[in-house]
């Protein structure tokens, strides 16, 4: 599970930390801060599999003004993070921090990514602090990792490449038994996932290629739907059970293809009618996606034996209020079937975390650089005897 | 000094406004919130605003409306025990006898000065109207609005508009809670 999280110099966050729990709500006014800490994640986990120039690109759709605003001649940007994972009955804790140098490209505004300095270490049984990668521009090592644990030799034995400065080491790595907890570790920010669903996207029928998960908009739900019919029925039918809240006659999903790029999703109720996903509404279509991430990040932490970080923006956007609960329900906050960072602007929602303020995070807007506050628990519940936590927040109450 | 208060609209929190200028300027005005826009939802949500600028550390908290076509003294007396026992010794509440324009109109031959009207326009039991159209507010955005009535208010003979009852009930107790302060406001009855 993640356990911090360090992001100098980038957008409006500088040298800024976030200590997630297992079940988080980012809140704050808009501007605040909230989707570029939420960017952020998401960048460190597509440079796992991108190089960084397109990974910046899918994080944040665009590659200028990558920096802070206000700090004129720091071309750095700088990721660190802390995680606790199990390598079988093994704990360790990891320490990973990419340091990124930016450039301007040519006469454009638009920014070029390299990597400055990399290194992960790990700590826990035969490690304490040990090195496992490291990339000083291009210039790095990796540590022998069986040879380490098992003795062998008297010192760290590093193995040492030129690697190119364009994607990080992790993502350059082969799945080898040499490096199996450096790549427990890539596995762990593989398996990361962010949304932020739009109906529009979520109607669509196109296959994505080679995405086994949701897209972040949603885009390739009836394709994600399909292969869980065909996959994995119990989890289908999970979905369709909770999904019978907004939907009460539905009985199963339907699914048709004219062609191999597109998979068309329909519902089908109790008498066999067929709704496709253009008159599906945009509530429940969004309902469907959100209990699908949901639950495929609990099979997915019970498969890999982690907690795979899911950020969720604003899931409210057109739900009826009701509904809400239902799908925090769901989850288990102390994050072991998986790790959620929500944003949300809903009173309705935050109210919710009213048993969970250990994951409560307010964004302030600031400059040079967005703050994050923790409420003070004991002075909040004391005031939940008044009042509901969203009506805290309404009120700027709560920091 | 921090003072939190609630207000049903934007020439109320003007008008609080050209007190604080007038009356003491080191004054922090810290506004407070509630769900709705009425005065009904005001009124409900009085506890919570309450709690919310406690919480906020405030040192006095003025709640402001209309009266409307109610009493205005029976609208005090109601807004009053809606409030905590823990609270009322922080709480000033102010209801206009109809709306707060028969406050900033209560001395005609001022405002009729200040716009360029004749007295006799204000010369009404109800002269929210011709105050808004005298001051060209209803084309105004709130930014532009609030610091003309703002200005207004400070510079208003105050002591002309205790003749409207409402605005001495409120100014009394104001008085009162600025010695508990220990913060100077002007008396209006010298001469």
């Amino acid at each position: 599970m993640l356990t911090r999280f360090h992001v100098n110099n980038f957008k409006s966050l500088l040298n800024f930390e976030f200590r997630p729990a297992g079940v988080n709500l980012i809140i704050g006014t808009n501007n605040a801060g909230k989707t570029n800490l939420c960017s952020a994640l998401r960048f460190i986990s597509l440079s796992i599999g991108l190089n960084l120039d397109t990974a910046i690109l899918a994080a944040l759709g665009v590659h200028w003004n990558l920096t802070n605003l206000h700090v004129l001649n720091n071309a750095l940007i700088e990721f660190e993070m802390d995680c606790e994972l199990m390598n079988g009955t093994e704990a360790i804790s990891f320490n990973y921090h990419l340091h990124l140098r930016t450039r301007k490209s040519g006469t454009s505004e638009a920014q070029t990514l390299s990597v400055e300095e990399e290194r992960l270490t790990a700590s826990g049984g035969p490690f304490a602090q040990t090195v496992l990668l490291e990339n000083r521009g291009g210039k790095a090592r990796m540590l022998n990792e069986e040879g380490f644990v098992q003795k062998r030799m008297d010192a760290p034995n590093y193995v040492e490449a030129r690697v190119p400065d364009n994607a990080s080491m992790l993502s350059q790595l082969f799945e080898l038994d040499n490096n199996q907890r450096a790549i427990l570790f890539r596995r762990f920010l593989r398996s990361w996932s962010y949304y932020n669903l739009s109906p529009d996207a979520l109607r669509q029928p196109d296959v994505v290629p080679n995405n086994e998960t949701l897209s972040s908009n949603g885009q390739n739900l009836s394709r994600v739907l399909f292969d869980l019919h065909n996959l994995n029925p119990r989890i289908e039918r999970k979905l369709i059970e909770t999904v019978r809240l907004l939907e009460p006659q539905l009985e199963f999903f339907n699914f048709w293809s004219a062609d191999p790029d597109h998979i068309h999703l329909a519902i089908e109720n109790k008498d066999g009618y067929r709704l496709g996903a253009r008159s599906i509404s945009d509530g429940t279509l969004r309902f469907m996606g959100l209990v699908w991430v949901v639950l495929m990040a609990e099979y997915r932490a019970r498969q890999s034996g982690f907690s795979p970080l899911t950020i969720i923006e604003e899931p409210e956007n057109g739900l009826y209020v009701g509904h809400l609960k239902p799908l925090i329900e769901m989850i288990d906050v102390s994050g072991r079937s998986g790790q959620f960072v929500f944003t949300s602007h809903s009173p309705y929602f935050i109210d919710l975390f009213d048993d969970n303020l250990d994951g409560v995070h307010i964004l302030k807007p600031g400059h040079p650089s967005s703050i994050l506050v923790k409420p003070d628990s004991q002075k909040v519940k004391t005031l939940l005897d008044q009042m509901p936590l969203g009506e805290m927040h309404y009120r700027e109450m709560l920091a | 000094m921090k003072v939190g208060y609630s207000v049903e609209g934007s020439t109320d929190r003007a008008f609080l406004r050209g007190l604080r200028d007038r009356w003491c300027l080191e004054a922090t005005l810290l506004e407070g919130r509630f769900r709705g826009q009425s005065g009904q939802s005001q009124r409900r949500e009085i506890p919570n605003t309450c709690l919310e600028l406690t919480s906020k550390s405030v040192d006095l908290i003025i709640f402001m409306r209309d009266a409307n076509n109610e009493d205005w003294q029976e609208v005090l007396k109601g807004d009053s025990n809606r409030c905590r026992e823990e609270h009322r010794h922080l709480v000033v509440f102010a209801v206009c006898d109809r709306n707060i324009e028969c406050w900033l109109c209560a001395d005609r031959d001022f405002i009729a000065g200040w716009t360029n009207r004749k007295p006799d326009d204000f010369d009404q039991p109800d002269p929210k109207k011709t105050f808004e159209q005298a001051l060209g507010l209803s084309a105004r955005t709130r930014g532009e609005k609030e610091p003309e009535i703002a200005s207004l208010v400070c510079k208003a003979p105050l002591k002309h508009w205790l003749s409207n009852k409402s605005f001495e009930a409120f100014y009394e107790e104001l008085r009162r809670q600025s010695k508990r302060l220990a913060c100077q406001i002007e008396n209006l009855r010298e001469r």
